[in-house]
């Protein structure tokens, strides 16, 4: 396969227009955000940004939105992610290596279940105010 | 503590985002014996004070975080340099802008590993914000360039899975 230029990506975006436009409103509200702050980039957050992409598209979840934000305040359990889903409580989900990534693909996403060992759901201990 | 040099790429460029850059060039110069990096933004910039400050590791931005005392950012990257020998210039001015360019010398043992260029870019694309990244790469005898405007405007986005997919390939076939 030759190089992928820019002129291909416009096609590209042409052909699927019209697929883009057959998604439904509950698809386009799925989301994953994932901290990527200095805790988060040196735990290994790109990673994992690497790994959803990889797992969404091999599973066909084009359409759910992958976003970044800054450190959540839990940079003991970095990676941490964000994961919102229409349907399913928004679930932070802490220690979100590449395999635990595809396992929130397929259980979360796919499976609607979450994923007990990794929900997030308090900031480190030293600094919740006593 | 940052593996690779882009772990430092990475951290660098997201505080040019977060002082409001709209302006972002990114050069990497990867010569036989030295890796050079160049970031250049045209965000609030800092006086000399707020510069001597940000080299503390116990010093974040007032508006990025108010509890907490803690910016390990740039004090990463000038521990990382100074324990490999290498360089860095920090310019920075008020309202102008700010330019770190740190290079490492390949050669010595605790120089860090570059780390994954594609991954790095494509998450800087993807990082939220209303800002232009101009990217570019050039060793001894090539050059290649990547921005932002030109991949937004051919496809479209950069946060959904389809569109990250199609521009991970574009970085992949087009990086040196």
């Amino acid at each position: 396969m030759s190089k992928l230029t820019l002129d291909d990506l416009r096609k590209l975006r042409e052909e699927k227009t019209q697929e883009f436009s057959r998604r439904n409103n509950e698809q386009d509200k799925s989301s994953i955000i994932i901290g990527m702050g200095t805790c988060g980039i040196a735990a290994g957050a790109k990673e994992t940004l690497n790994a959803f992409i990889e797992a969404l598209d091999t599973n066909g979840l084009t359409n759910v939105k992958v976003k970044q934000t800054g450190c959540m305040g839990s940079c003991n359990v970095e990676p941490t992610v964000e994961v919102v889903i229409p349907g399913m409580p928004t679930v932070v989900y802490g220690n979100v290596d590449g395999t635990v990534a595809k396992k929130i693909v397929l259980k979360h996403i796919i499976g609607k279940e979450l994923l007990d060992d990794h929900i997030q759901d308090k900031p480190a201990m030293d600094i919740i105010e006593n | 503590m940052h593996y690779t040099v882009c772990d430092y790429i990475s951290d660098i460029t997201q505080n040019s985002i977060e002082a409001g850059a709209s302006v972002i060039t990114l050069d990497i110069n990867d010569n036989n014996n030295i890796f050079e990096v160049t970031i250049t933004d045209n965000g609030k910039g800092m006086d000399e004070s707020t510069l001597k400050k940000a080299l503390n590791p116990f010093y974040t931005d007032e508006d990025k975080k108010h509890d907490r005392e803690i910016g390990l950012g740039l004090p990463f990257i000038v521990q990382a340099i100074q324990q490999a020998q290498g360089e860095i210039l920090i310019k920075s001015e008020p309202n102008i802008g700010t330019t770190i360019k740190f290079s490492f010398n390949k050669n010595n043992i605790d120089t860090p590993p570059v780390g994954d260029k594609v991954i790095t870019y494509l998450s800087l694309l993807n990082f939220p914000g209303e800002f232009n990244l101009d990217i570019q790469e050039h060793n001894n005898d090539k050059a290649t360039s990547f921005s932002k405007k030109e991949i937004i405007e051919a496809i479209g986005e950069t946060d959904s899975v389809e569109s990250l997919s199609l521009i991970k390939q574009y970085l992949i076939d087009n990086i040196l």
